[in-house]
């Protein structure tokens, strides 16, 4: 966890450029989509589908899919997820599914007095430094860190599931 | 202004990847911003962490025939604690044109041309306002952080490598 300032709130699990993973080979465009879309429910976070661009291509399509989740704990925590799936040379099999190159880009961080309820002067926004820096660190650290975590190696187990060589 | 030290021949000379055939050039260039991107140089738009663009000059100049040359610079950087690395790009494509060609069996239009990426890197130190104004920044540099810049500038020439491998293995191998 980085050392929160007065005016930062977010506090990624992940890198800040996010976790990346690359894939060429079979990938069910479909399924991801349903089943990633399923777990954003289950967990209960609010989902948006913030892009989806299709393009058709000679050497196959192109996919640029993006899914953000965000869930409101309590009044001052809230977790994202976020989801970029590009991928290239994309077609379809036979058997189902989608043969092509894939990469993910995977970001998670806490937003941290999403209320803004602690931002508005500079006495306030001391208090939220020590309050976070000082007082609920640790908690930041066991408890909702380790939990967003979690849930992000969760939902990047359904990615993974969804991808496997190509078998002629 | 900060210091700069050097990791490769800073630009124009950089260090110098040449590639006279074809190519997708358009994906190329996504593949070099979505590298940056992943690595944290950059964020979605293209924008470095101090809100400017990173592509500081992009001139077409297009001929008779339907060729063009192309000329891109591209200035951008990530900041680890005190230091700053910082990756220059230059790509220079002289006479580009569309072509039609079979690739994977699959008739595409490519573009041919003489294509010239330069890249440099180099490490900045004390960039901040701060550690000219401020005794203290510059005594803290000379006993603490000096020690610390032979660490960064083995990563940020490491991270460089990656960069420079990744486009050349994405241009030998046909990967777009």
């Amino acid at each position: 966890m980085a050392a929160f300032g007065a005016g930062k709130r977010d506090d990624y699990v992940t890198p800040p450029s996010g976790l990346v993973i690359h894939h060429d080979g079979f990938f069910d465009v479909d399924r991801f989509h349903e089943e990633l879309r399923g777990w954003f429910f289950k967990k209960r976070y609010d989902y948006i589908e913030k892009e989806v661009q299709i393009k058709n291509k000679p050497q196959g399509r192109e996919y640029v899919f993006g899914m953000n989740g965000e869930r409101e704990v309590d009044e001052f925590f809230k977790f994202h997820v976020q989801f970029k799936v590009f991928s290239i040379r994309t077609q379809k099999l036979k058997e189902g599914g989608y043969s092509g190159w894939v990469k993910l880009n995977i970001k998670a961080w806490i937003e941290l007095d999403w209320t803004k309820r602690w931002q508005k002067n500079s006495w306030t926004r001391f208090l939220y430094y020590v309050y976070v820096n000082f007082i609920i660190k640790d908690r930041i650290i066991r408890t909702y860190e380790s939990k967003l975590y979690l849930e992000m190696l969760e939902a990047i187990g359904i990615a993974k599931s969804c991808m496997r060589e190509v078998y002629h | 202004m900060g210091y700069k030290h050097p990791i490769t021949p800073p630009l124009p000379s950089g260090v110098r990847l040449r590639w006279q055939g074809v190519i997708d050039f358009g994906e190329l260039y996504r593949f070099m911003k979505w590298w940056l991107q992943d690595n944290g140089y950059c964020d979605d738009d293209g924008f470095t962490e101090d809100s400017k663009c990173m592509e500081t000059k992009y001139v077409e100049r297009r001929f008779q025939g339907g060729t063009k040359n192309i000329e891109i610079d591209w200035k951008t950087y990530r900041d680890v604690g005190h230091f700053r690395h910082n990756i220059g790009v230059t790509i220079l494509i002289l006479g580009m044109r569309d072509e039609e060609t079979e690739l994977r069996g699959v008739k595409r239009k490519l573009d041919r041309g003489d294509f010239d990426i330069r890249m440099d890197a180099n490490v900045e130190t004390e960039f901040n306002e701060a550690f000219e104004k401020h005794w203290f920044s510059k005594f803290y540099y000379r006993f603490f952080m000096k020690g610390r810049l032979s660490m960064h500038k083995r990563n940020a020439y490491i991270n460089f490598y990656r960069f420079h491998n990744a486009i050349k293995d994405y241009i030998q191998n046909q990967r777009y």
